[in-house]
């Protein structure tokens, strides 16, 4: 097993170079001018060449590309163009909110979820399994924004229980911190509970007409039993396949949740970088993007172990 | 007698609307005393094990017995509230299961899984008090180093293994009844007789009453001590194993009875004299794993040296349990897999080494028959679809290729509007037809049928063995005859040939190997086989009666 894991992380590096060749190539390919754009509307050309150099965008395109990956491998993501800082450091400061956010989505979307599959699954064909089934379509249905304000509008506005918006670190105490998360979560977990509900519920459909199931009843075990123990655990390598996709769905998810709850997380600072051409701040956050895109999914490939003592690496 | 364990009194299922029949069960009345083992024989759809599943309370919620009683110790099951229910299953009543396969949790340790049943009936065990008791029912049940074995999961276990496990399990709580549904079906014959000494041991230690539900009226001559025969959901015959093997009353029950087939094979047939061979293989290797990624040593002899030979007219049994290679056999003389060394000559050409369009034409000269009909035949092509796909394939018009299905189902004895039905429309003996029309569609030389009959019941395995039969003579086929079943063997096959661990270790005319065969395998596997004790203490009445 170590030696899958050891495999698997040494593919990693083959991987972030082709992202990183694309990246660079993607961005370099696509209209606009990062030195037009600081520059401002009433820049004479000969300005806008000197920003270039500045920024060493006047360079052969090789030379640009062979110099950042010299620097990548030296731990530096470079200097962003607009604010003039280390990308290392703008992403350290945005990184907080982002985790925070899809943290809580991913453990309420899970912990929602999954019950409610099991619970579907089990009263197949009832009033409970035609609810749960009807809200998943909505829950894929109602896009984050409009979810969003309705959560505002109802809950903080309306209601005035909580914040309208904002972000309070962890380290300013944990009560004002989660309160500003309820609403962003809510909003953004709709769509994996939907997506996580409607897979636990086939997957323990399949289980509960396996063999094994009539044996657990055999057993005189109770039903809650027979679910928790015989069912859930061997419908569980479907579900933890589409929770791993959803933590990844998640990284692009959250970016519009940001947005509606002004939240200083990873999503904004890439919305503004790309609006802004911020090249170095581009290619580091989509780099730490796909190198979690790695980690995840190894890490989703080492609990199906846990779950499914046939599979062996 | 004392009173019995189980009484079930004028039992009635209905099936639901729109079923081929009104009830499942209808008017069942039968009885367990307490240290006995009832049979009940029947076919697939007799009722026998909704019967199983309706004492155990465990029917679908679509099946609820309408009238009758099913009394256990006197309390009757069907009242019972669910929880008094849960309470029964698995204390006082317990069952064991056809495939312990499916039937063990894959992902439990099996010590987890008999500690459950304990934990779930007799909770004022502690803990360490549960192990114990877990590793005592597993020495029970002869299971090797329990201590060790409690931890391993189902998949790493053999399957009589499993099946003791499932034994373990079921006899937890001392029940006053256990309820067996076919369980030594899904076993090979060596572990089926090695169950069935178990169950027998373990009852007479026990004194519980067992119902046991079998198809097999080998397994019935081997066990029983009395024997109910179902059809239709209806009893039509019951008593003692030695008064209905020696003289059953009903036809049904002495069809089923005749439809075993024997275990002494018919006198050989005349044969055409030796031509050239359809099929020769040479010293043929298949070996698994040991390829360069895999671990050190890891290699699995699949097929060791395999050297036969086959003429045209003729049937070719290879017999031997799961693992012996028979299987691996063949999907390599089918060319479904690449052989690792020897020579598979077709017509004299060697097949081994060819792949791809090289293969091309000599695909259609073996056809391959295989054990379940319901998964073979794809749900979704007509059965037209499925029997002219093939010579399509090699170029035969459309017209032509349904003028031979029409004249194939006519063979195998079905009618020509077949040809725009489903398989689902068909029972599995239909659908076995079905899958021998498809492959004679092809012309094949050579027809190879891995356990073809296995997966049907005895009345319907003897009319498509007799369908084999009368295939062969009109179209001097060559048939490779892939089976476990010593008793199938000896009524189809010509030769036999006996594989153990990929290697052939017997090889002769069967009546030969059946009079006197020489390797100790093969003696286990004959002195295995259901039903030959009862051969051997009686032999004058069971010959006929016990069907072996």
């Amino acid at each position: 097993m170590l030696r899958f894991v050891a495999g698997r992380l040494a593919a990693t590096l083959p991987v972030m170079g082709v992202v990183a060749v694309v990246v660079f190539a993607l961005l370099r390919l696509a209209p606009g001018d990062p030195a037009a754009i600081l520059a401002g509307d009433a820049a004479t050309p000969e300005q806008i060449a000197a920003i270039r150099a500045r920024l060493g965008l006047d360079e052969p395109m090789l030379q640009q590309f062979g110099s950042w990956i010299w620097r990548l491998l030296h731990g530096d993501l470079g200097t962003s163009i607009l604010s003039n800082q280390p990308v290392t450091r703008l992403i350290g400061e945005r990184i907080e909110p982002t985790l925070a956010l899809a943290t809580t989505t991913i453990l309420f979307a899970v912990l929602v979820a999954v019950p409610l599959g099991v619970v579907a699954a089990w009263r197949h064909g009832t009033w409970i399994d035609r609810g749960v089934m009807a809200f998943s379509v909505l829950g894929f249905s109602v896009p984050v924004f409009v979810l969003g304000y309705l959560w505002i509008f109802g809950l903080a506005m309306h209601l005035r229980l909580l914040p309208v918006q904002g972000y309070v670190s962890i380290t300013q105490g944990f009560g004002p911190f989660i309160e500003r998360l309820v609403l962003p979560t809510l909003t953004l977990s709709a769509i994996y509970i939907a997506l996580i509900a409607r897979t636990t519920r086939a997957s323990v459909l399949d289980v509960l007409g396996e063999d094994y199931i009539r044996t657990a009843r055999a057993k005189g075990l109770r039903e809650s039993r027979v679910l928790s123990r015989h069912a859930l655990r061997n419908a569980a390598v479907p579900v933890i396949s589409v929770i791993g996709i959803g933590i990844a769905l998640l990284i692009s998810g959250v970016v519009v949740t940001e947005s509606v709850f002004n939240l200083p997380g990873l999503g904004r600072l890439t919305v503004d970088a790309v609006l802004a051409r911020d090249y170095p701040v581009i290619q580091g956050v989509i780099l730490l993007f796909s190198g979690l895109y790695v980690l995840i999914n190894l890490a989703i490939d080492l609990t199906y172990l846990f779950f499914d003592p046939r599979i062996r690496y | 007698m004392s009173a019995p364990v189980l009484a079930i009194r004028d039992l009635t299922i209905p099936l639901p609307r729109l079923s081929d029949r009104a009830h499942a069960v209808e008017g069942l009345s039968l009885m367990v005393a307490p240290g006995e083992i009832l049979c009940v024989v029947g076919e697939s759809g007799s009722g026998k094990s909704v019967t199983a599943h309706a004492v155990m309370g465990l029917l679908p919620p679509v099946l609820k017995p309408s009238r009758g009683e099913i009394l256990l110790q006197g309390e009757d099951v069907v009242k019972a509230s669910p929880a008094r229910l849960r309470a029964l299953r698995g204390g006082r009543m317990a069952m064991v299961f056809q495939e312990p396969m499916t039937a063990l949790n894959p992902v439990l340790q099996v010590g987890a899984q008999i500690d459950e049943i304990l934990e779930a009936h007799a909770d004022r065990l502690s803990g360490s008090e549960r192990r114990a008791r877990v590793l005592a029912l597993m020495r029970d049940v002869h299971l090797p180093d329990p201590e060790r074995m409690a931890g391993a999961y189902p998949h790493q276990l053999s399957g009589g293994q499993r099946q003791r496990v499932m034994i373990a399990m079921a006899l937890a709580n001392d029940p006053a009844l256990i309820i067996a549904d076919e369980p030594t079906t899904a076993l090979d014959v060596t572990t089926q007789a090695q169950i069935l000494r178990l169950m027998r041991e373990l009852q007479a230690r026990r004194d519980a009453g067992i119902l046991f539900i079998t198809h097999d009226f080998g397994v019935v001559a081997e066990i029983a001590d009395r024997v109910a025969v179902m059809k239709g959901g209806r009893l039509v015959e019951e008593g003692t194993a030695a008064a209905v093997l020696r003289s059953p009353r009903d036809p049904y029950t002495r069809m089923l009875i005749a439809a075993v087939p024997s275990a002494t094979p018919p006198p050989p047939r005349p044969r055409p004299a030796a031509t050239a061979p359809v099929l020769n293989t040479r010293a043929l290797e298949k070996t698994y794993g040991g390829g360069l990624f895999s671990r050190a040593g890891r290699t699995v002899r699949a097929l060791d040296g395999v050297t036969l030979t086959l003429q045209p007219g003729e049937t070719l049994g290879i017999v031997g349990e799961s693992g012996s290679g028979k299987s691996t056999l063949a999907r390599c003389v089918a060319r479904f897999v690449d052989p690792t060394g020897g020579e598979i000559r077709l017509d004299g050409t060697d097949i081994a080494p060819l792949s791809g369009r090289a293969l091309h034409p000599y695909r259609r000269r073996v056809q391959v028959i295989f054990q379940d009909p319901y998964r073979s035949l794809n749900p979704r092509r007509t059965v037209g679809q499925a029997i002219t796909e093939g010579p399509r394939n090699y170029g035969l018009p459309r017209e032509e290729a349904f003028e031979r299905a029409r004249r194939l189902l006519d063979l195998v004895g079905l009618d020509a509007s077949a040809l725009d039905r489903f398989p689902h429309e068909f029972s599995g003996g239909q659908r076995q037809r079905i899958a021998i029309a498809r492959a004679l569609a092809m012309e094949p030389a050579l027809l190879i049928a891995d356990e073809a009959v296995s997966a049907l019941d005895v009345s319907v395995q003897a009319q498509v063995l007799d369908l084999f039969e009368s295939v062969r003579e009109r179209l001097n086929l060559a048939i490779l005859f892939i089976t476990h079943d010593l008793r199938v063997a000896a009524r189809l096959c010509d030769r036999l040939i006996v594989m153990l661990n990929g290697q052939v270790v017997e090889e002769g005319e069967t009546a030969a190997v059946f009079a006197a065969p020489r390797h100790a395998y093969t003696r286990a596997l004959f002195a295995a086989a259901p039903g030959a004790h009862r051969v051997e203490a009686d032999p004058p009445a069971a010959s006929g009666a016990a069907g072996s």
